[in-house]
């Protein structure tokens, strides 16, 4: 039964990965990707836009080396072109727009689909399997009646048991992960700031130990929590 | 613009003259505009004035809050069409947005048959009053009505300085917005707030919206027109200073954009001193005025540019118009 153990780990794992990000900054990153390297119309639109762009700061540029009292004619011409550009870049900028939303709904929903669909479904396939089997005797029976919800065989622990332990494992880490390296972050710079004492003011040590001491806390939960 | 499609014709340059507009006998609406003080009203009286000669009925309208009809002509006009003294087939009227406006809210709350109590507030009216534009575009609305219903055959427009006249150009766009909004607000809250107020029925607000309405189909109509070539177009008029000359440029754009009819420019308070004139003012002024006046050439091709000479006296009264406008239709020599 190990697989299950493991596919139920690399899920969690997953959804934590993509959480982290944000599915909103993969659909941002998944935009740039797609118009860069795919040969299709939301690409061909942006590169346009691209190039509009450009062509308009270049003659932007050049509008601004042309003197409007001494060369009206080709001042005006010029801002008529650049009237043109202008428009031009709209038109673009709004298909653009309107494409990029769309292919940010596909994304988040695609991304939905990889994270909460697939746990779902793993839930919902092993949800008889036992992912591993308690030692006989080690647990009082609620306990191990609890372990083995919904439906895996008693004595075992379930996906659904597993899944919660490892969703709140993986949380923890990452949450003790981040205030580790802030902790680290903040000693550096104390250590900075007491070399070169002039550099910060009180204000901001203050500040700094006050984050500390706000991203301390949540870790004293889950210890409390865990114990 | 002119359709020039021909590859001679391109070489031509265009008649410096405004006698393609005399001859053009399509034309129905015609107006002249342009930034502040650089001789609007002289212009439109002018061609007024030589329109009058070969058309029957011509109408001079102007909507500039500050009236200078009455002033060019000698003559005091009002809001209703009257003849100007001296020159036949040319009558001539003020109006005033902003009053006609006021005059229409009036008229419609004492037309309500339901008799409104004094004092108290028509909300809807007051909502449909506040809304931006819509003053303006009204009061438009309302003239142009008037002037079709009284036949003339040309109507000159002496209109306020540009910002306002690029206006009304979208003025059937605010009014349907403005319809629309109405209609939906007095829909939702009108027997509510109707309610409230212990109004019976809502005599006043359809007599509104009906106005409303039928403002709405005048303009739309009178729109079409006037984005027809032969039926309307409008003459820019500038002197040859920079400010001047970037203003004709903007409205020349969005006239083009909003696709109305322009190929005329003239050019106004032209100085033409004397070639041993030693009036240093005079001299440095001719130099820029002559720059500017070469950019125009340059930039707008396609147009028929009149230059027009600044004279010595002021162009005042309808023999100095009469003898001003034929400048319009023979280029000014210049003494030499």
């Amino acid at each position: 039964m190990i697989s299950v153990l493991w596919t139920v780990i690399y899920v969690v794992a997953f959804n934590a990965i993509v959480a982290a990000i944000g599915s909103d900054n993969i659909g941002e990153l998944a935009w740039v990707v797609w118009c860069k390297f795919t040969p299709t119309k939301a690409a061909a639109n942006f590169k346009e836009l691209q190039k509009v762009r450009n062509e308009a700061i270049a003659l932007n540029m050049e509008i601004t080396g042309v003197s409007a009292q001494d060369e009206f004619a080709k001042w005006a011409r010029l801002n008529r072109k650049l009237d043109k550009l202008k428009d031009q870049k709209e038109k673009l900028d709004a298909t653009h727009n309107s494409q990029r939303t769309f292919f940010k709904v596909v994304v988040r929903r695609s991304i939905w689909v990889l994270t909460s669909g697939l746990k779902f479904g793993v839930r919902i396939k092993y949800r008889k399997t036992p992912v591993f089997w308690l030692p006989k005797g080690a647990f009082p029976g609620f306990i191990e009646w609890i372990l083995s919800l919904t439906s895996a065989p008693k004595g075992s622990v379930s996906v659904a048991a597993w899944f919660m332990i490892v969703d709140y494992a993986i949380k923890g880490a990452v949450v003790s992960l981040l205030t580790e390296s802030a902790n680290l972050l903040i000693s550096i710079r104390n250590s900075q700031s007491a070399r070169a004492p002039m550099k910060t003011t009180p204000s901001k040590v203050a500040d700094s130990t006050a984050k500390l001491n706000a991203e301390k806390e949540p870790v004293n939960l889950t210890e409390k929590k865990q114990k | 613009m002119s359709a020039i499609v021909d590859g001679d014709l391109l070489d031509e340059e265009l008649a410096p003259t405004l006698q393609n507009i005399i001859d053009q006998k399509s034309l129905r609406w015609i107006f002249v505009g342009g930034k502040g003080g650089v001789g609007k009203t002289t212009t439109s009286c002018s061609l007024a004035v030589q329109m009058a000669k070969v058309r029957e009925r011509v109408l001079l309208i102007s909507t500039d809050p500050a009236h200078n009809l009455s002033d060019a002509f000698g003559q005091q006009f009002s809001k209703d069409a009257e003849k100007v003294e001296n020159v036949d087939n040319l009558w001539a009227m003020e109006i005033n947005p902003t009053d006609t406006f006021q005059e229409m809210i009036e008229q419609s709350s004492s037309d309500s048959p339901s008799g409104m109590p004094n004092g108290m507030p028509n909300v809807i009216q007051e909502l449909a009053a506040s809304l931006p534009g819509i003053d303006e575009a009204m009061s438009f609305a309302e003239v142009l009505k008037q002037v079709k219903s009284m036949r003339f055959e040309v109507i000159i427009f002496d209109t306020a300085p540009t910002g306002h006249t690029l206006r009304f150009l979208s003025f059937p766009t605010i009014l349907e917005k403005t319809l629309a909004k109405v209609s939906e607000v007095s829909g939702r809250f009108g027997p509510l707030l109707n309610g409230l107020l212990g109004q019976q029925g809502s005599g006043p607000d359809n007599n509104f919206l009906s106005k409303l309405e039928s403002m709405r189909q005048t303009v739309t109509e009178i729109n079409k027109q006037f984005k027809d070539a032969n039926l309307t177009t409008f003459i820019a008029v500038c002197i040859p200073e920079f400010l001047s000359v970037y203003e004709t440029e903007r409205m020349v754009q969005e006239l083009t954009g909003s696709h109305m009819d322009i190929h005329c420019i003239v050019v106004n308070q032209m100085l033409f001193p004397a070639k041993d004139s030693n009036c240093p003012q005079c001299n440095a002024r001719y130099k820029m005025q002559q720059k500017y006046a070469e950019q125009i050439d340059e930039l707008y091709e396609d147009f028929h540019i009149v230059k027009m000479p600044l004279l010595t006296e002021e162009v005042r009264g309808a023999e100095k118009i009469k003898n001003f406008s034929k400048m319009l239709l023979e280029p000014y020599a210049a003494p030499v």
